[in-house]
């Protein structure tokens, strides 16, 4: 069984939803991340994505004035530690969101990514190939 | 993949190519030359570097902040190589052109996913099957 912690980012960074798009894309572009959870008061309340940004160039906001809470997603779907992996991935695709924020006990302790789970599940496809590689041996050839 | 790929000449302003992206819900465009091969990749990552150095409404072109090294995949390459070649490269999306860098689609996580999902369930049910009832049943070889 694998879990969304063991293959969760736990690399994560917040920002507060009176800063400027501006900011959130300094922010971005410094950590090399995708994405930014919204935290007021010590509460998430949103995500800010690369996506959001990009978006908000194409709709002319101004991302000098205008601030994150502007353009974020306030529907924030979530997952826990302890969920089963093939659950959080069948919750990403059907929402199509790229990034679950891990939460525990009403605390945020990750974020699991589109790429987390591709790549895991591609690891796993290829670990247990050559594990059926290593245990059946074909049978020797006879005329 | 997306077939076929949105693309866009390098004078395209950035704010034109995000506009082109958001209309095209898509997270990035190809750039090609007049003759129709591929010179870059403009991504929402390069998008939101360009506002991070306040690059946009200002009519400046995609080419300055496309990437020229692209990342590539011919069709026939098999999804998990296309994966591995993200993964390692860090990006979320790979051109898929012909032998003449000619883009023929866009490969993205996005559509892995769609098959990595269903992937990873039909293995763990695998897993699980072969270690539950059939643990002392020997194979016979030859």
């Amino acid at each position: 069984m694998i879990f969304v912690r063991d293959i969760m980012t736990r690399k994560l960074q917040t920002i507060a939803p009176g800063k400027t798009i501006n900011q959130a894309a300094k922010k971005m572009t410094r950590f090399k991340i995708g994405s930014l959870i919204v935290i007021d008061h010590g509460k998430p309340i949103g995500i800010v994505t690369e996506g959001d940004v990009s978006r908000a160039v194409g709709r002319d906001v101004n991302s000098r004035r205008d601030a994150v809470s502007k353009i974020m997603s306030t529907r924030l779907i979530t997952t826990t530690p302890g969920e089963r992996l093939e659950d959080a991935a069948k919750i990403m695709a059907e929402s199509s969101v790229k990034k679950l924020p891990v939460v525990e006990d009403g605390k945020l302790v990750g974020i699991l990514t589109q790429t987390d789970i591709v790549a895991s599940s591609f690891d796993l496809v290829t670990s247990l190939k050559e594990m059926v590689r290593a245990r059946y041996r074909p049978p020797d050839f006879q005329p | 993949m997306e077939v076929p790929p949105i693309t866009v000449f390098g004078d395209v302003t950035i704010d034109d190519a995000a506009k082109l992206m958001w209309e095209k819900n898509i997270g990035s465009v190809i750039v090609v030359d007049m003759t129709g091969q591929m010179v870059g990749i403009v991504t929402e990552r390069d998008v939101v570097y360009s506002v991070s150095k306040s690059m946009t409404g200002r009519e400046i072109p995609v080419s300055s902040i496309m990437s020229k090294t692209v990342l590539r995949s011919s069709p026939n390459e098999s999804i998990a190589t296309a994966v591995e070649k993200m993964r390692n490269a860090g990006v979320r999306h790979l051109p898929v052109v012909d032998r003449h860098g000619k883009p023929l689609g866009m490969m993205s996580m996005r559509d892995a996913l769609e098959v990595s999902w269903p992937l990873l369930r039909l293995v763990l049910k695998s897993i699980k099957k072969r270690r539950a009832p059939h643990r002392d049943v020997k194979i016979r070889r030859g």
